[in-house]
């Protein structure tokens, strides 16, 4: 399935080429810090559940 | 109504979207008309929201191994308000706020600063009414106004009225800049009453946002029967 990066939207069609690249360029930037954020958090997440536990959350997350 | 400024509240939103800390960086944005750029905002709303989804929603899924305070721990020093925000909506409601209620006010004014309220309406509805003025008034000092203005069409009138009063001047005129729907626009000055409503006006003059007064002043004379 792809991904949204492929699925950026058009830039407003009244910006200049620069100007949609610009704002294109912006929102791959927000997409991909998002998704660095995702995969940090859900390694840091571990350290804080119970250690019994944290096998059970992995096969539920699918990692 | 100026387009002008419509454009710029826009402007000001997608900043605050594509985590854009100066909004004078997007300035040659202003020029396109404002439902140009209200579409794309609301198309990198959905493609945020919707990019990871099915590991999110496992992640969610998976919270229902866990206490809610483990959880509330988890959060507010693991996850962060971004990936919190993301999955409240995926949470069941009740899930959803029970956890909240573990938040620290800092760390809830955080969260709410990254959401979408219209993908968590059963949550952002169910939070106490004081928990929600508290974190109000948070948002309003770390200059979340654009955030604050995606909330004000889900908080019933008698919260609304409690967060108005929590506000200064300043920070209500800047939060119905970004306020959207001219109804729920006039439910905020409705609340103001026309005593404030005027110090208001006066004051933005003295303090650079007479544009911004102009502005709102222009979209209540719309509203208006």
């Amino acid at each position: 399935m792809p991904r949204p990066t492929d699925q950026l939207p058009s830039p407003p069609p009244s910006l200049s080429a620069a100007h949609g690249a610009e704002l294109t360029a912006l929102t791959e930037q927000a997409l991909r810090r998002q998704r660095r954020a995702l995969a940090l958090a859900l390694d840091a997440a571990f350290d804080h559940i119970p250690r019994l536990l944290r096998g059970a959350v992995r096969r539920a997350l699918g990692t | 109504m100026s387009r002008k400024s419509e454009s710029r509240a826009e402007t000001a939103k997608l900043a605050r979207l594509l985590g854009v800390s100066d909004p004078q960086a997007l300035a040659f944005l202003e020029k396109a008309p404002a439902a140009e750029l209200r579409e794309y905002r609301e198309a990198i709303t959905d493609l945020l929201y919707d990019d990871d989804q099915e590991l999110l929603q496992r992640a969610a899924d998976a919270a229902r191994l866990l206490p809610a305070r483990t959880l509330a721990a988890i959060g507010e020093s693991a996850l962060g308000p971004l990936i919190c925000a993301r999955l409240t909506g995926l949470l069941e409601p009740s899930r959803a706020v029970e956890i909240s209620n573990h938040f620290s006010i800092d760390f809830l004014a955080q969260l709410a600063a990254e959401l979408d309220p219209r993908r968590a309406v059963a949550v952002v509805t169910a939070i106490a009414t004081d928990t929600v003025v508290a974190v109000c008034a948070v948002m309003a000092t770390s200059g979340e106004h654009v955030a604050m203005g995606r909330f004000v069409a889900h908080l019933d009138d008698h919260t609304l009225g409690l967060c108005v009063g929590a506000l200064s001047d300043e920070d209500l005129l800047r939060v119905a800049f970004v306020t959207e729907g001219e109804e729920r626009l006039s439910s905020i000055f409705e609340t103001v009453g026309a005593e404030r409503a005027a110090r208001i006006v006066e004051a933005a003059k003295r303090n650079g946002l007479a544009e911004e007064a102009k502005h709102v002043t222009e979209r209540l004379a719309v509203g208006k029967p």
